[in-house]
């Protein structure tokens, strides 16, 4: 059935029943408890985002700080800009780009480096991941042209579609790769000049180049995010948050949705988050997720720790998980530095360290 | 006390179309003992039983009834001599009552159904079987249905009753009382003839087991003799038990493609907001209670049933939402459905092996196989049967005069001849035996070496567990627990089942 049909069809008879049925995590996405129990590196409030620099250092962006994490989790400022920093990469030349929101930072360890602010003849307004292309290039994720990174969330519930992944060359030309995508939230450069991007709102990655945009792994249980190439073939994919009935519910219900906008602070809103259980005016809280004063590990999560180790064949593999009752949630990014598997968790404000081989053989056996 | 022979036949044989049956069987039912008569399908046990029960009558040799050479030509002469047949299949009048069934043939002239009644009340309370005998037997589930078939054997008062697979239909509470029963008979001096597919079943309840292979007998012995290898030794003439339900698992098959995504299903009281994944080149097994929900699931799937029209959740077969209205254009998408009723939903049982194949090909191809050539469907049907090792006479015999385990494997065959993606078994070794059930096994394992998604729904938990990669676990109406296969023991498994 066409789109205009199926659309056609749902405004007279209603379709919302297949609209508030999600995926279950099960298979390679079954639950565990590996993210909850990992050894804890560092904790700060504002860590955004990792990244392996050339020489082997570990950096993060952190509130409007870029800081270099120790071994022994001690963090050391190396820059700092005049506001938050929303993405960092490592590029093979030894630089570090970082985001900005409006902005990129293109060797982000010194003071006076070069910047952009717009790329194919449009201004950059949610720099929310970059990833090194092949050539010197780098792969930008601008996640909506109308809301602020920070603002993910009015984007989400206002069913914002102007993502856009942009790849700017080496040589500073920059042509889009993909534009009106459902939030673009974390991309990876793959070998044939094409690039493979999160589309968060739909729940799926999506495989862009020249205009073209194709779906890569659809149907994911939560909210995808950055993701980051695994050393043994394939890619780590976090995502943020998982899916629930109640928020494909409130996304179906329009006026429902802009008064809650209108009159509810937005950390109360029905909607995902990046950790939860602060207040108790929090949605999906009492009987729905408790029992008899213990929090249910099924019960519906409105924050989630989630990171999804996917093969080359794009098929999931095994993944990582700090369920709802666990604190380690909201994680947006992971980076790999030969055994060892760094894990930010950006609702707790702490960075977990792991080992590869560990996880991959606790989970699989 | 077993001492004497109530029932010895020797020397029986009884050829069909040339074939023979059985040959030269010997066999001796002792007084007040029970004998469990076992072997493979097609090892003559039916044969052996209609025999005794008058239905078919021997080629050659010699039936003594307490020494004394008995003329049963008929069922009636059966009957007459203290033989009744208890049939897997219930022989009661469906439109009748339970008390008219009972008495059925043995009314008197002035028949007054309120003494009918009472009698029957009376009859049926004596045996301790909760059955209201005012009401139709059609109404009446399987294990009801069996209570009155074996009620009516003991009021016949006969002296030896031939069980044929009495508890493949009964919960494991009637079981336990079916096997009260069958004692109490024996205790009153009743032989009792107890044909199973079920090993555990016939070493616990027999005194002597005689196995069957081929139509000549292999084996009479002690049950206390006998363990479940030795019997399947016997009754395949090799040693299954490593190939069934062995060893554990040391490996899994990695999990493929997502192959088929049920999310928030719900059908009626049956299945509730049931979500589930099922991946390609993996065995998918699904455990579960009678009443789980798990065969609803998978026939909304296939489109055998429609989920609920509101609020009935999606099921997505790689990726694209799917809603079968009927069961055709699933099998176009690639979805087969394995019934577990292969009897009413299997297979055409007038119709031969070849046509039946036949059927589903066509099923497949739609409009585009409106010309088949006899050739083309001869080679089809050749095809499967050489593939799936079909043993009969010829490829045009009936499906109803197969063995149970050969009419499983037409079934199979059917939804192969497909070429399906997705691959549903329900039950595929129910009322099979066990040498098929290790072709079977066997056949489904190479399925999902080859990539298929397979999903094996089975009541029997030692069968899902040797199967299954990744085994699901489904109560009241949704799956509850996903266990590896590396992970899963029988406990863990029932536990969540039940709990």
């Amino acid at each position: 059935m066409s789109d205009f049909a199926s659309r056609l069809k749902s405004l007279l008879f209603g379709s919302r029943d297949e609209q508030l049925s999600i995926p279950i995590m099960d298979g390679a996405l079954k639950p565990n408890n590996a993210l909850e129990e990992a050894p804890i590196l560092c904790e700060r409030r504002g860590l955004e985002d990792l990244a392996v620099a050339a020489d082997g250092e570990l950096y993060a962006a952190c509130g409007p700080t870029i800081v270099r994490v120790g071994s022994d989790g001690v963090l050391t400022e190396v820059a700092r800009f005049e506001r938050d920093v929303t993405a960092l990469a490592a590029c093979p030349d030894g630089r570090l780009a970082a985001g900005l929101g409006d902005a990129i930072a293109l060797d982000a360890l010194r003071r006076d480096g070069p910047r952009i602010d717009t790329a194919a003849g449009q201004r950059l307004n949610a720099v929310n991941a970059i990833a090194a292309a092949p050539a010197g290039g780098l792969l930008i994720a601008d996640g909506s042209t109308i809301r602020p990174y920070a603002q993910w969330c009015y984007d989400l519930l206002e069913k914002g579609r102007t993502g856009r992944i942009v790849a700017c060359g080496a040589d500073g030309r920059a042509r889009n790769l993909a534009a009106g995508m459902e939030y673009a939230f974390g991309v990876l450069a793959e070998a044939d000049g094409q690039a493979l991007a999160a589309e968060t709102w739909r729940h799926q990655l999506v495989r862009v180049g020249a205009g073209a945009k194709a779906p890569a792994l659809a149907n994911i249980a939560g909210y995808p995010a950055r993701m980051t190439r695994a050393a043994g073939g394939g890619f780590w994919l976090t995502v943020f948050a998982a899916r629930t009935q109640l928020v494909e519910f409130v996304l179906c219900e329009n006026d429902y949705r802009r008064d809650m906008m209108r009159t509810v602070e937005p950390r109360f809103w029905v909607a995902p988050a990046l950790s939860s259980g602060e207040d108790f005016r929090e949605p999906l809280q009492g009987g729905s997720v408790k029992q008899m004063g213990i929090l249910k590990p099924w019960a519906p999560p409105r924050s989630y720790g989630l990171v999804v180790r996917v093969g080359d064949d794009l098929i999931p593999k095994f993944s990582l998980h700090s369920r709802v009752g666990g604190r380690h949630h909201g994680v947006v990014a992971v980076a790999e530095r030969g055994d060892e598997l760094f894990v930010l968790s950006k609702g707790a404000g702490r960075i977990l360290r792991l080992s590869v081989r560990q996880v991959s053989e606790g989970i699989l056996g | 006390m077993m001492t004497a022979a109530v029932l010895e036949m020797r020397q029986v044989t009884k050829i069909y179309a040339r074939a023979a049956a059985i040959e030269d069987i010997d066999f001796t039912l002792l007084t007040g003992e029970i004998h469990a008569l076992l072997g493979e399908n097609g090892a003559g046990k039916s044969t052996l039983t209609k025999i005794i029960a008058g239905v078919v009558v021997p080629t050659s040799g010699t039936v003594l009834l307490e020494g004394h050479e008995a003329n049963l030509r008929t069922p009636a002469d059966a009957i007459r001599q203290g033989i009744a047949m208890v049939f897997q299949e219930t022989s009661l009048v469906q439109s009748m009552t339970v008390a008219q069934n009972l008495f059925l043939g043995r009314e008197s002239f002035f028949n007054r159904n309120r003494g009918v009644n009472i009698a029957a009340q009376q009859f049926m309370q004596s045996l301790n079987f909760h059955v209201d005998p005012t009401v139709l037997v059609a109404s009446l589930g399987a294990a009801q249905k069996q209570m009155v078939e074996i009620a009516r054997a003991v009021l016949m008062r006969a002296r030896i009753i031939v069980f044929d697979e009495p508890t493949a239909t009964l919960t494991p509470e009637e079981k336990k009382h079916f096997f009260y029963l069958v004692r109490t008979l024996k205790s009153h001096g009743v032989s009792v003839i107890f044909i199973s597919h079920a090993l555990e079943e016939a070493l616990l309840i027999s005194d002597r087991i005689t196995v069957l292979r081929d139509g000549k007998h292999v084996l009479t012995d002690l049950t206390k003799n006998l363990d479940r290898n030795k019997i399947i030794q016997a009754m395949v003439g090799r040693d299954l038990s490593k190939e069934l339900y062995g060893t554990r698992k040391a490996t899994v098959r990695p999990a493929g493609k997502l192959a088929l995504s049920v999310q928030n299903l719900r059908v009626g009281n049956v299945v509730k907001n049931n979500s589930l994944s099922v991946f390609a080149g993996q065995i998918t097994g699904i455990f579960g209670l009678v009443g789980s929900g798990r065969t609803e699931t998978f026939k909304v799937v296939s489109g055998v049933i429609k989920r609920d029209y509101k609020h009935g959740g999606k099921v997505l077969l790689d990726g694209k939402a799917v809603r079968y209205r009927v069961p055709a254009p699933g099998i176009r998408d690639g979805v087969a459905y394995i019934t577990e009723d292969r009897k009413a939903e299997g297979f055409f049982e007038t119709m031969s092996i070849r046509s039946n194949i036949l059927v589903n090909k066509l099923a497949k191809a739609g409009i585009a196989a409106f010309w088949v050539r006899r050739r083309e469907a001869d080679s089809l049907g050749e095809h499967w049967i050489k593939a799936l090792n079909v043993r009969a006479v010829g490829k045009s015999v009936r499906v109803i005069e197969l063995s149970g385990g050969n009419q499983q494997k037409v079934v199979i065959a059917k939804s192969l001849a497909q070429d399906p993606n997705l691959i549903i078994f329900d039950e595929p070794t129910r009322g099979v035996d066990v040498g098929a059930i290790a072709e079977i096994h066997q056949l489904i394992n190479q399925l999902a070496d080859a990539g298929k998604a397979v999903v094996v729904i089975s009541s029997y938990l030692p069968e899902v567990m040797a199967l299954s990669d990744r085994l699901l676990v489904a109560r009241q109406g949704k799956i509850v627990e996903e266990f590896s296969a590396l992970e899963a023991t029988e406990e863990k498994v029932m536990y969540a089942a039940v709990h």
